[in-house]
């Protein structure tokens, strides 16, 4: 099976007082469909940057990225956007809800961009799914940090992505409502069979995937 | 839900929660000034036109040698137009038996006059009244000196031509009276228009000056103008001449023109100010703006798309101020009309529909000028600040953000400027100021960055602003603008204000005395002297036809306008000197030097060299007493028209004029209780004609003191608006310093120590931003008292004073003032509120 994400000796650096430094040195990943994969690592060794990357949030300083069969160095800045708009999903350890819309409008938002008729319809059902249809007309700050984490996975799974990254998404809650989201993504990724790319620092999250890949001083150690 | 729908619905809510109403209100605060000042200036202007129509006593006067055809009548009245007719000529009234005396004779319409008022009395010393019309049949009305050289009493008869009228009336006040200085020689008589045919004066032959008066409504008098201009393109106007507002009377001109380079200034200014707040607001906008984009990238929006969302949303806010501003500039100008209106004694026209307009393109092209490059920004933001915070915060080209805002002020400044060289020079101090400001305000934060010394709060106080350079130069420009246009405000009221009000001293001649012998010159310079009335002395005067220029043959109909046509077909008045006259400035050129050779030189009036299309070097002759006189332009001299001094539009260099029949004129001030003087002076020198010029000098005087009665109201205005805006401008810079406020507050710094820093921060930019406003004020004074008023200029140490000192104290107080919520409340309250 081809993989849905790979990455081919893959460095980024940048510019630092001391010198350059070098966050990423020649990582090889690749993530086959379905397949939900953890990165894990300290803080600093590199995996919100991989993770960047992956996405085509941040050009690497060398190597390439395969996503979805696209070479990402080989897109402009909004052929890449075009390409995750409906196939990539995101979810942020500081949610990035839009504060101005409320939690049905920022789902609705991201179906809309994906190019999905029924919008809302669709919206309401996956927001009832994530245990928040009583909150629809919220806004984010009236919102708990769980139920706005609840809102960006609806977000993300909403236009059914074939993958997900999630940067930390446990991370800035307390334990009760982080095992609440993190079911929830576990749930829906099975239900949906989306790839996930997992970047955490906890292990018991990430024993919760298919396979776990630790990360040190810009390395990726076999898993 | 449509894409329409997610701009609106941001745009409520941002409306609702967020700095956005400060954009808004940055927005409204700019159109409020520029409409009202717009509104103002706009009726005020039109209301100066108006009172200037007065002393031509109608809106547009038709000029002729000869009896105007009822056509132009005719199509005045088709138009709407009042109409009123005038005919002028010097005669002979008879007095008594054998008392025969000089009048200058008018015969008005019954209509007259159709602008100004008309005051007369029933006896010389009573009480002035305006007459419901002109005089009767059989009657005639004289001015004080006919009544006085006559010595008639009231019923009296004076016998004109063949006809016999009753003296009725003094007339105190001819709204139109001086249009020709030399009009003013002779005593007024003035007659119904009915009566004229029966004095048989009027012949093909006689010399009387025909006048058609025309007022209405502005579009009637345009489409009479251009149907007149029409007519003479045909040719089909010979003799006759059209004259507005403005034509003519170089005193009246250079007083009106100056009052519509203040308000144009006035009104600049509000721009320039406004100009910085939005810069300010915009930039706040964006970067508030920058994780919505982030998140929209992220999940697949294009560039295009982000584009075209906050463009629409900046420009829908732009609206909602520039909306709130219309209204806000409406009542505000309201307020001040009635204010300047009762202290100008006159009625304010009601406001027209251009400030609406110039305000609503102003709102929406300067929140594009200045508000486009960062919304052009946020299209390329970086998504990966959704991950690692720190990556790339939004950075706007501050190259690309000078050149938007340098475009945008171009456009406004020349479209909102009455006046293009004033235009021309406000933009180049502006684009100066701008490169100055942003150049040291770099230079300045580069400087601060390295500071590693001083007590821990002032260290990090100074290292704060030096890592926030970008957007400590951005308020920097804004506060150096706001202080600058504040400044010039000073400088030009207070200054140049004084500099225009004093050019009419109160030592101004009100007399002129022509025809002085050569053999009197001196006997009349003693007796001016020793009856102690100031004078500049007394100019020689030849009258000579201009005859050739470069040696071709002048022929004064192949000029096309009325007044070079007018200029140069009659009698110049040449005069000699030999030093440049006092209130005159050589614009090009040189004066008359013995190096040059003293023969063969001219000094032309550089107004009267552009009209006839003189320039330096070109030979013009003139034929005097029958003899050609050729000489050389060697200079060309500015007039100041207003000082009532006597002037000449052609000046010999010394002996050009040798043995040329000579005559002199003099000006002198003569205090309205020495009539006796006058009186005494007439009986020593009978044959020297002296008239009096006071009414002239009175209209001018009113109408400089006027406008700058209104100039000063503008500019109070102006200033309103400028320190609104610095209080705006502090308010939009607060949001990452109220942030860093709250986490030391959090960190345990008292609230002392972090009102020292926040005072000391705007003290920093609040004193360099005022150092460099009075370098560019003061320059700006220069340049502009120079090339467009025209008057000296000498700053006092108050600029520098009020600019270093006053930037600094006021806005160190208004930005503790604005931030005192922060030192007051729970550090958590900001913190939420940021994280929300």
């Amino acid at each position: 099976m081809d993989p849905i994400v790979v990455a081919n000796k893959l460095t980024r650096q940048v510019n630092a007082p001391d010198g350059v430094l070098r966050i990423l040195d020649n990582v090889d990943f690749s993530v086959i469909p379905g397949e939900a994969v953890a990165v894990t690592g300290a803080s600093g060794s590199g995996k919100s940057t991989l993770l960047g990357l992956l996405a085509g949030f941040d050009v690497p300083t060398r190597g390439s990225v395969h996503l979805l069969g696209q070479d990402l160095g080989t897109l402009s800045e909004d052929a890449k956007a075009a390409l995750r708009a409906g196939n990539v999903g995101f979810v942020f350890q500081s949610f990035h809800l839009l504060p101005s819309l409320t939690a049905l409008e920022n789902v609705v938002l991201a179906l809309e961009l994906a190019g999905v008729v029924q919008a809302e319809e669709r919206a309401r059902e996956i927001l009832d799914e994530v245990g928040l249809a009583h909150r629809l007309r919220h806004f984010p700050r009236q919102l708990s940090g769980g139920e706005q984490q609840r809102v960006a996975l609806a977000r993300a799974f909403a236009v059914s992505p074939q993958i997900l990254f999630a940067d930390e998404p446990t991370g800035n809650l307390e334990q009760e409502s982080g095992r609440q989201v993190a079911d929830m993504l576990f749930n829906l990724r099975r239900d949906t069979g989306t790839a996930l790319v997992l970047v955490t620092h906890d292990e018991t999250l990430a024993t919760r995937c298919d396979r776990v890949c630790r990360m040190s001083n810009g390395w990726v150690a076999p898993s | 839900m449509s894409r329409n729908y997610w701009v609106w619905r941001r745009l409520y809510r941002d409306l609702q929660v967020s700095e956005l109403r400060v954009l808004v209100l940055a927005v409204a605060i700019a159109v409020t000034a520029v409409t009202s000042v717009g509104f103002f200036t706009d009726r005020v202007g039109r209301a100066m036109t108006l009172r200037s129509a007065e002393v031509m006593a109608a809106d547009v006067v038709l000029r002729s040698r000869s009896l105007i055809p009822a056509d132009y009548v005719t199509k005045a009245k088709i138009l709407g137009l009042d109409v009123a007719e005038v005919r002028e000529f010097p005669s002979v009234i008879v007095v008594g038996e054998d008392m025969t005396l000089l009048v200058s004779v008018k015969a008005a319409g019954s209509a007259y006059p159709l602008r100004g008022a008309l005051m007369i009395a029933d006896q010389p010393e009573g009480e002035s009244y305006s007459p419901g019309s002109g005089p009767v049949a059989g009657t005639a009305w004289g001015d004080a000196r006919l009544w006085a050289q006559s010595q008639l009493a009231r019923g009296a008869t004076i016998t004109l031509g063949h006809l016999d009228l009753t003296l009725t009336q003094v007339i105190k006040r001819e709204p139109d009276r001086g249009q020709f200085l030399f009009d003013l020689a002779a005593p007024r008589l003035l007659i119904g228009l009915q009566d004229l045919g029966a004095t048989g004066l009027v012949t093909e032959a006689s010399r009387v000056r025909y006048r058609l008066l025309l007022a209405g409504s502005a579009q009637a008098l345009d489409t009479y103008r251009r149907w007149f201009t029409r007519q003479q393109a045909e040719g089909l106007t010979e003799g006759i001449e059209i004259e507005g507002v403005g034509d003519e009377r170089p005193a009246l001109q250079s007083a009106l023109d100056r009052a519509a380079s203040y308000l144009g200034l006035a009104s600049l200014s509000a721009v320039i100010i406004a100009g910085a707040a939005i810069a300010l607001a915009a930039q706040l906008y964006a970067r508030r703006q920058t994780d919505v984009a982030a998140v929209m990238r992220a999940l697949g929006a294009s560039q295009a798309t982000l584009l075209q969302e906050f463009l629409l949303g900046l420009m829908l806010m732009a609206c909602v101020g520039t909306l709130i501003g219309l209204v806000f500039g409406y009542l505000g100008q309201g307020g001040l009309g009635y204010l300047a209106g009762r202290a100008l004694a006159v009625e304010l026209p009601s406001p027209s529909v251009r400030p609406v307009l110039a305000g609503l393109i102003s709102g929406l092209l300067m929140t594009l000028g200045f508000g486009l490059a960062p919304i052009v920004a946020l299209r390329k933001v970086s998504v990966m600040r959704l991950i690692r915070r720190e990556s790339s915060a939004l950075t706007t080209s501050s190259v690309s953000l000078t050149l938007m805002a340098i475009a945008a002020t171009t456009g406004l400044v020349f479209w909102q400027a009455r006046d293009g060289v004033l235009a021309m020079w406000v933009l180049a101090v502006m684009i100066v100021l701008i490169l100055g400001l942003v150049g040291g305000g770099w230079l300045f934060f580069a400087g601060l960055r390295k500071i590693r010394f001083g007590p821990s709060a002032t260290r990090y106080v100074l290292s704060s602003l030096g890592r926030r350079s970008g957007i400590a130069t951005l308020q920097l420009c804004a506060f150096g603008a706001g202080i600058m246009a504040l400044l010039l405000l000073m400088v030009i009221r207070v200054d140049l204000l004084d500099s225009w009000s004093t050019s009419i001293s109160p030592q101004a001649p009100n007399h002129f005395a022509i025809n002085i012998q050569p053999l009197q010159r001196a006997a009349f310079e003693s007796a001016l002297e020793t009856a102690n009335l100031a004078s500049q002395g007394l100019f020689p005067m030849v009258r000579g036809r201009w005859e050739k220029h470069n040696g071709m043959r002048v022929d004064h109909a192949a000029f096309s306008s009325p007044r070079a046509q007018r200029l140069a077909s009659r009698e110049f008045n040449l005069s000699v000197a030999e030093a440049l006259p006092e209130g005159n400035t050589i614009t090009r050129g040189s004066w008359f030097s013995p190096a040059k050779g003293r023969a063969g030189q001219w000094s032309v009036e550089e107004g009267l060299a552009e009209t006839l299309g003189i320039v330096l070097g070109d030979v013009l002759t003139f034929r005097i007493a029958g003899e050609e006189v050729s000489g050389a332009v060697t200079s060309l001299r500015r007039v100041v028209w207003d000082s009532f001094q006597v002037n000449f539009f052609v000046i010999a260099s010394p002996g050009l004029l040798v043995d040329r029949p000579t005559t002199y004129i003099g000006s002198f001030a003569l205090p309205p209780a020495r009539g006796a003087v006058l009186a005494g002076l007439i009986r020593q020198f009978p044959g020297v004609t002296v008239f009096d010029v006071g009414m002239l000098l009175e209209q001018v005087q009113e109408i400089i003191d006027q406008v700058s009665l209104v100039v000063q109201y503008v500019f109070v205005f102006t200033l309103l608006a400028g320190i609104t805006v610095l209080i705006a401008a502090v308010q939009v810079g607060a949001h990452d310093r109220l942030t860093e406020m709250a986490i030391l507050r959090a960190l345990g710094a008292g609230r002392r120590r972090l009102e020292w820093g926040l005072l000391l921060e705007f003290l920093i930019l609040g004193s360099i931003a005022g150092l460099l406003a009075a370098l560019f004020s003061v320059l700006a004074g220069h340049i502009l008292a120079r090339e467009v008023f025209d008057l000296p200029f000498e700053p006092g140490i108050a600029v520098w004073l009020v600019g270093i000192g006053g930037g600094a104290l006021g806005i160190g107080l208004v930005g503790l003032v604005a931030s005192r919520s922060v030192l007051r409340n729970p550090p958590l309250t900001r913190l939420q509120w940021i994280q929300s």
